[in-house]
């Protein structure tokens, strides 16, 4: 088996009845042989069948829930390795599993208590809730998503034959690039677009655009969106000061779409998927990219984080899916390297990147790849046709796929747990603090947070010292959060940053 | 539909993270805050919810989580 696809017949058959499941298993039928003739041995396993279940062990119930499905995953991934998971349906079909927040602000600051995430199906580890339960992903997995609460399966037939259809095109069908940033953030943005695409590359500022784009506006394939966005709104939206014009609106997409669009958009809520009767009957961004022709979408469940200027948390997964993309990996694979890049880069996660590891996920076919790579000149031989006819690509996925493994098994084994705990900071380290914060204007109510990082080696805590400062001048000056993040390591500040919010 | 009443004001909203902004919020006779969103309005600055700042109103609408929704509106007894 080299694709898993994880359907849920009885969740499936609940929403759309026996006659639009039977129009889903037959659109599978069509995309399991494409994929054969891409190489590719697809399975479609319905995980609420007893039956079908026997080999791996339980059935996920009737009402499907997260704990079930994860167990059921870990045991059919552990017998037959596939090389992409693919979980059928949104999130009313197969739950995502609610990952406590680590950042979680209280009312007023983060208040989501949860993250919603797809991180746990990518792990070997058991079923939890704990993210640093998830520090080291392993799995190539995706998820092709159907409309929550819907009545008819009509987005994910569609989504389907797309899928089966898709085919890689040539590096430069990927060139040129569509980007879209909240004016205020745009020196961080710029920064992410010329790691990305170049320096030539153009940027959009929103305002003064948006949210009408021309179709050649977004013609390019590429496309990176750094705006704001809320929980359970169809709109990304710019930032000039006080004001938030929208920059992007999903029912102005239609049409404008290039097949094979690849999109990574930071935005708070930039990939949630709701119910679009929660939101005067339009879906979100991410579905109708999806629907207009877009093969991937790499966005985050909730709240997101990054800076205004430079790069971090949610600006950095981003980039590294779309460079992962270019550079000719599979949507499925794109995804898990940026996850592993993300986490490996640093000694330790604090808690705003544990929730950003969490939070962003892929909304496609993992199994798809955008851009063809360049073969080598050996592989145009006719030895060499014969030799790999019948197994294609199977061989060398595989052996990237075990240099995964040990790479997500690395670090899931280095990488220490974050957790919060009511900790003092060490004398010499609360007055590097305190004499920051008074040198940065921290004013009013200064809260702090400290949290232990756990594992071998040397005492490490990180202590956060957070406050309002005004910035801008006039009517433009305007509250923000300032945070002091120090890392002490056996009672001495080893590491300083100061944070703006956005 | 569901109701809440209080007392409407402003206040610094998602604070430190990708969304901080200055929002409208209900507070109730619990104290609890409740994040106001309005049907079609800019879920950032919505400035027909800004209109309502200190006003003591009942509003209509739907809990969702983590905002109300408002459909409709009315003054508050004390």
């Amino acid at each position: 088996m080299d694709k898993l696809v994880i359907k849920h017949g009885a969740a499936l058959r609940a929403k759309y009845a026996a006659a639009g499941l039977a129009k889903v298993d037959a659109a599978l039928k069509t995309l399991v042989s494409a994929d054969k003739k891409r190489g590719i041995e697809t399975v479609v396993l319905d995980v609420s069948l007893a039956s079908a279940m026997k080999p791996y062990g339980a059935a996920v119930p009737a009402k499907p829930d997260a704990r079930a499905l994860k167990a059921a995953i870990d045991a059919i991934a552990t017998a037959a390795k596939p090389h992409y998971i693919l979980l059928l349906g949104a999130l009313d079909v197969l739950p995502m599993v609610p990952l406590v927040n680590p950042a979680y602000g209280g009312p007023g600051g983060d208040d989501d208590k949860t993250v919603p995430s797809d991180l746990p199906y990518a792990c070997e580890a058991p079923y939890g809730t704990d993210v640093n339960r998830f520090l080291g992903p392993t799995r190539v997995v995706g998820r092709l998503p159907d409309v929550p609460g819907a009545s008819k399966p009509d987005l994910l037939l569609q989504l389907l034959r797309a899928s089966a259809r898709a085919k890689p095109l040539p590096r430069e069908a990927y060139q040129q690039s569509f980007a879209l940033s909240a004016e205020v953030w745009q020196g961080s943005t710029r920064l992410s677009v010329n790691n990305t695409f170049g320096d030539a590359a153009p940027l959009n500022l929103a305002p003064p655009k948006g949210p009408r784009w021309a179709k050649q506006d977004l013609a390019p394939r590429m496309h990176f969106i750094n705006c704001h966005g809320a929980a359970h709104s169809p709109e990304y939206f710019g930032q000039r000061g006080d004001a938030y014009p929208v920059a992007h609106r999903a029912n102005l997409l239609t049409g404008k779409i290039t097949a094979g669009t690849v999109v990574a958009a930071e935005c708070c809520y930039g990939a949630q998927l709701y119910d679009p009767a929660e939101s005067a009957g339009t879906q979100g961004i991410a579905l109708s990219y999806l629907a207009d022709g877009a093969s991937g979408f790499f966005g985050s469940t909730t709240i997101a984080y990054g800076p205004s200027e430079g790069n971090g948390s949610a600006d950095l997964i981003c980039q590294y899916f779309l460079q992962r993309v270019l550079a000719g990996s599979s949507l499925g694979r794109a995804a898990l390297e940026a996850r592993q890049k993300f986490a490996g880069e640093r000694t330790h996660l604090d808690p705003f990147d544990l929730k950003t590891l969490g939070q962003f996920y892929l909304l496609g076919d993992p199994a798809l790849q955008p851009v063809g790579y360049a073969a080598h000149a050996l592989s145009k031989t006719k030895a060499f046709k014969q030799a790999f006819a019948k197994v294609q690509d199977r061989g060398v996925r595989g052996l990237r796929r075990e240099r995964l493994e040990r790479e997500g098994r690395h670090l899931a084994r280095a990488l220490p747990p974050v957790r919060s705990k009511a900790l003092e900071p060490a004398a010499p380290v609360e007055r590097t603090m305190q004499m920051m914060a008074r040198e940065s204007d921290l004013q009013g109510e200064v809260s702090r947070l400290s949290f232990e990082i756990g594992g071998k080696g040397p005492i490490r805590r990180i202590h956060v010292l957070k406050g309002l400062a005004q910035h801008g001048t006039g009517e433009q000056r305007v509250p923000h959060v300032l945070a002091i993040v120090a890392t002490e390591e056996n009672g001495q500040l080893l590491h300083v940053r100061r944070v703006h919010s956005r | 539909m569901s109701e809440i009443v209080g007392k409407i004001s402003k206040r610094l909203l998602a604070q430190g993270t990708k969304s901080e902004h200055r929002g409208m919020v209900l507070e109730d006779a619990q104290g609890l805050q409740h994040v106001l969103r309005r049907v079609g309005g800019n879920p950032f600055r919505d400035p027909e919810l800004e209109a309502l700042e200190g006003r003591r109103l009942r509003l209509l609408g739907r809990a969702t989580e983590g905002f109300f929704l408002v459909e409709r509106w009315e003054e508050a007894e004390d």
